[in-house]
């Protein structure tokens, strides 16, 4: 052995720890009984010595300036998120006016397509349901039922209530019942209570045969629900996205004020 | 106030006991820095940039070794600031080593360093000290880094642990290697045979 080069790895880590003194007492006790009989173990003892002694003999630098912060410097570095601030502005103005772009294009669609579907729909199913309760109890729900799909058209922002509100008296089951307990109005005082409709709707189904019919409108009812829900949405996300980018931009305003 | 009192007061927002902080440990810090980096510019931006960084993560240190959280901060500074200018045109280590030493002394680098000596042990020194310096530079990073903290900064095992963020036995390990490698490039410069010598007596008296 003769010196640095020919040290095992493990030899080597024994070495440079105990010249910063970090082995155990017993690995200390073994490395120093091996230098007491290993010429070439004690020379690369030596050669790593005069590393270490090398490298601890650059003398510190002194600091070109002090490193102190200024409030106002830590104040503007915390504003530096400035641009990523204008940047989600942005993106949130530029989606609100996308999905604002796609609710003025598709409304009609979507009226269209869930409008009659939601009526008719509606209608029939009515006048099949006062087929099965009765004459008096079915012209009572019908305007119910009709005045959901017309509120939409009638008004312009609730569009989605109305689809719901649609959805909802569409319910196969209790379709008349969830309209009247909906829409139940003052003047409609003697029209019958709801739990006595909707009792005369379930028990119309089981004792009747089953109506094709019914079940056709009932799909074209989900499809109409569908498209409500997703206008819904596209409505949600519209409304959702101005309100951040509105915040955004009071954000972004403050800080570059501050800034 | 104790440093403990001085990072209590810096947390709560404190700028001035924070800046008590930074005049306690900004030498220490900029020293690693330049050491790592081998260019006072980088060194000077990363210490800046590791102060500031160091005052808005205060809420998270969680006690501790303070000067190993700082002495990480700054190190990640670093090889942020060395990865930046990495991609731009610069002048490198070496060049500005060679600048410097065509100045004989006076350079922005040279000047740096204090003190008056005699014309011999100047040249000597200043011999000496580029070559370690040079060596230091050809370093792996993660080599350079836990040889500066150990045997410049004179932290130990755990505190260079908690400042790279790895193991102890992997510190050990690349402690080792670096010194190592630090021989084998010291002596292919012939550096290290006079002032080594002289050295190595100096620790023995």
């Amino acid at each position: 052995m003769s010196g640095l080069r020919d040290l095992s790895p493990k030899d080597l880590e024994r070495l440079s720890a105990y010249l910063d003194r970090a082995l155990t007492p017993s690995e200390t006790a073994i490395v120093e009984a091996r230098l007491r009989v290993e010429p070439g173990f004690r020379k690369a003892l030596e050669e790593l010595r005069q590393v270490v002694v090398a490298v601890r003999s650059l003398e510190e630098i002194r600091v070109p300036r002090n490193f102190t912060l200024r409030q106002a410097e830590v104040s503007r570095r915390v504003a530096s998120g400035y641009p990523a601030l204008r940047l989600a502005t942005a993106l949130a103005s530029a989606a609100f006016v996308l999905l604002s772009g796609l609710r003025l294009l598709s409304p009609l669609g979507v009226r269209l397509a869930a409008a009659p579907m939601a009526a008719e729909p509606q209608s029939e199913f009515a006048m099949r349901a006062a087929d099965a309760i009765g004459t008096e109890e079915a012209s009572a729900a019908e305007p119910e039922v009709a005045l959901p799909a017309e509120v939409p058209l009638a008004t312009g922002l609730p569009d989605t209530l109305g689809a719901t509100a649609a959805g909802e008296a569409q319910a196969p089951g209790t379709p008349t019942a969830a309209a009247t307990a909906a829409l139940k109005t003052d003047d409609c005082a003697d029209c019958p209570p709801a739990p006595a409709l909707e009792s005369g709707a379930m028990e119309a189904r089981p004792t009747g045969t089953p109506i094709p019919d019914t079940d056709l409108a009932t799909n074209e009812v989900a499809q109409a629900r569908v498209a409500g829900a997703a206008f819904s949405w596209l409505a949600a996300a519209q409304w959702g996205f101005g309100l951040v980018a509105a915040s955004l931009l009071v954000v972004t305003l403050v800080v570059r004020r501050r800034s | 106030m104790d440093e403990a009192g001085l990072i209590s007061d810096a947390k709560r927002g404190d700028l001035d006991a924070f800046n008590r902080l930074v005049l306690a440990h900004q030498t220490k810090v900029f020293n690693l820095a330049y050491r790592i980096s081998g260019d006072p510019d980088v060194a000077a931006d990363a210490t800046q940039e590791a102060f500031l960084s160091a005052y808005r993560k205060l809420r998270g240190f969680r006690g501790g070794s303070f000067r190993a959280w700082l002495y990480r901060i700054v190190t990640n500074a670093c090889y942020d600031e060395l990865r930046r200018r990495k991609r731009r045109p610069a002048a490198s280590i070496e060049a500005i080593e060679e600048d410097s030493a065509s100045e004989n002394g006076v350079g922005s680098m040279t000047s740096l360093f204090g003190g008056e000596e005699g014309p011999e042990s100047a040249v000597e020194r200043s011999e000496l000290r580029r070559a370690i310096e040079r060596c230091l530079g050809r370093l792996p990073p993660e080599f350079r880094t836990v040889v500066v903290m150990a045997d410049i900064l004179a932290l130990d095992y755990k505190e260079v642990a908690a400042s790279v963020g790895a193991p102890i036995g992997t510190v050990r390990s690349r402690l080792a290697r670096a010194r190592a490698r630090l021989r084998e490039c010291l002596e292919a410069s012939r550096e290290l045979s006079m002032p080594g010598e002289r050295l190595a007596d100096g620790m023995s008296s």
